[in-house]
């Protein structure tokens, strides 16, 4: 298990790239989503009754 | 030929298809990342000069192959507005333009941390590197343009030319290292005698580029999806007969203004 | 997009627009005295103070040679570049000009081949000096402004598109500067390398091959692209 964090020496590196992309993708996957939320929430708050097509 | 160009160009068929096609992208490339991921740091091996370091390669490699697949998609879907001045297009090319950003910082950084126990410098001059810096600077600009001005259809004009002339850099990106002598390793998966890679590694690669580049498609559509959707409103809530482009969502009660902004550009 | 140029080209309005522009403005930049030596003049500063700044010794100097001439070219080259559309945006004379004539690209021809003429030849024919103050032998000086002088359409080319891009009055800075970078940076390694293969006695090397491969790339692909950004600006 101890060999699994020190990667063979080479620990520092590997356990700093993989988690910072994760937080990378994460992160501008989260403000996507919230994006997508907030516009879907905005189109169905303004629906008007005639309903008009974009 | 139509009728796919009909599905993409038409809103509300879109945004059908993004309903359906955008979650299966996202839940895929998040099962593959899962699988891939022990892979990737336990059960593949190690490289026999680079050891364990080798690992960094299976989230390096997959935010490059990112950083050029939006910025070619970016030319490409500009290419489209600029032939056919559909609005569609212009919102997918800057949708991938956040992702293929953070992709290439993330690409500049991995190799930074993969780069010093291997060449023992964080940083070095040479081509490939010198020209993703560039990259990271030219969507910088890509992204500068839709702030700085201010007629949304004028800064569509000028985001498709920056696109279409940032993008002669990216096949200097992709080829470089074939071409001259440079210190990062040359190609080997997309190689004229096939991979070198050994399968036990390959897979594992292989695997987290299609995750990466379903969450491409993800991040794509949904982003379009959320423009289509941001249109509509602005247009419902002040229906005055508008060209037919993008234009900017209006300030709404539900959410405050900071983050308002923030995710207009998200 | 591309068939109006062409057309145009076809029709004969090319030929139209680009002698009368050209002779004005080569009329106006000689009879205004030396404002069209600033190109030149900034080369030569930045030139004469690189020397300086590399300091005395030889090898240092022979060895940086090529980068800086090209580098003060090709920022020489860049600056000049704005001027010459703004000239022509402020006093009405370009809009009126794209009224009349739709395609634009004999003006804009015109005006690269003014940078040409102004700037960047300029810039070549007095790197000879240059290239002997930083310690090059002048057969090798020779050798090496030639190829500067194979570059000089290039530099022009990449400058007058920075600058189209750049015409428009809002976010226009910002568009040139992040657009200078991908197209400047690729003419500037291979004219440097070829400067050096130069220098060393090989002329017709790759680089220079490859140098001029790149200057007709340029020449189709970049002027559809400069006279597009122009359009939007007038609009």
């Amino acid at each position: 298990m101890a060999e699994f964090f020190a990667m063979g020496g080479y620990g520092g590196y590997v356990w700093s790239a993989y988690p910072v992309s994760v937080v990378v993708l994460g992160y501008i996957g989260l403000r996507r989503a919230a994006r997508l939320r907030d516009a879907r929430k905005r189109a169905k708050l303004s629906k008007n009754d005639s309903k008009k097509p974009l | 030929m139509a009728t796919v160009f009909d599905t993409f160009a038409n809103p509300a068929r879109f945004e059908a298809l993004s309903k359906r096609l955008a979650p299966f992208c996202l839940i895929s490339a998040l099962l593959l990342i899962v699988i891939a991921t022990p892979l990737a740091l336990a059960f593949s091996p190690a490289d026999y000069q680079q050891g364990d370091a080798v690992r960094i390669k299976y989230v390096h490699v997959p935010a490059a192959w990112l950083a050029t697949l939006a910025f070619t998609f970016m030319a490409a879907m500009s290419a489209i507005a600029f032939v056919w001045r559909h609005p569609i297009a212009d919102e997918a090319a800057k949708s991938a333009a956040p992702v293929g950003l953070a992709m290439t910082g993330l690409t500049l950084f991995t190799g930074a941390i993969w780069g010093k126990p291997m060449w023992g410098a964080w940083w070095v001059w040479d081509v490939r590197l010198t020209s993703a810096l560039v990259l990271f600077f030219i969507y910088l600009g890509y992204l500068a343009v839709w702030d700085a001005v201010e007629d949304r259809t004028k800064a569509a004009k000028y985001a498709r030319l920056v696109a279409l002339t940032g993008f002669i850099n990216v096949p200097i990106v992709k080829f470089s290292v074939d071409w001259w002598n440079s210190l990062h390793q040359p190609a080997s998966i997309i190689r004229m005698d096939g991979p070198t890679i050994h399968s036990s590694m390959l897979t594992p690669l292989l695997m987290m580029i299609l995750a990466y580049s379903l969450f491409f498609g993800w991040f794509v559509l949904t982003g379009v999806e959320a423009s289509i959707l941001e249109t509509r409103a602005q247009r419902r809530v002040a229906p005055t007969p508008t060209p037919s482009t993008m234009t900017e969502a209006p300030r709404q009660p539900l959410a405050d203004a900071a983050s308002d902004t923030a995710r207009a550009n998200g | 997009m591309l068939t109006p140029a062409w057309c145009a080209l076809a029709k004969g309005g090319f030929t139209r627009t680009l002698w009368p522009v050209l002779a004005r403005d080569l009329k106006t930049a000689t009879r205004t005295g030396g404002g069209w030596l600033q190109a030149l003049f900034f080369f030569a500063v930045f030139c004469t103070a690189a020397v300086f700044a590399i300091g005395p010794e030889r090898a240092a100097l022979s060895q940086t040679a090529a980068a800086m001439i090209w580098l003060g070219g090709a920022f020489a080259v860049q600056l000049a570049a704005p001027g010459i559309f703004s000239v022509d945006l402020e006093d009405g004379a370009l809009p009126a000009l794209a009224a009349e004539n739709p395609s634009l690209s004999g003006y804009y021809c015109a005006k690269v081949l003014l940078l040409i003429m102004l700037a960047s030849a300029p810039i070549a024919l007095l790197s000879p000096v240059f290239f002997i103050f930083f310690a090059l032998s002048p057969g090798n000086a020779l050798s090496a402004s030639a190829a500067v002088l194979m570059g000089a359409p290039t530099l022009a080319l990449t400058a007058a598109t920075t600058a189209a891009l750049g015409s428009g009055s809002k976010g226009g800075g910002v568009l040139s500067t992040a657009l200078a970078a991908p197209i400047v940076t690729p003419v500037i390694i291979f004219g440097v390398a070829a400067s050096e293969q130069a220098a060393t006695g090989v002329f017709f090397s790759p680089e220079l091959r490859i140098l001029g491969a790149l200057t007709l790339f340029y020449a189709v692909a970049l002027p559809p692209i400069a006279i597009s950004a122009l359009r939007v600006t007038l609009e």
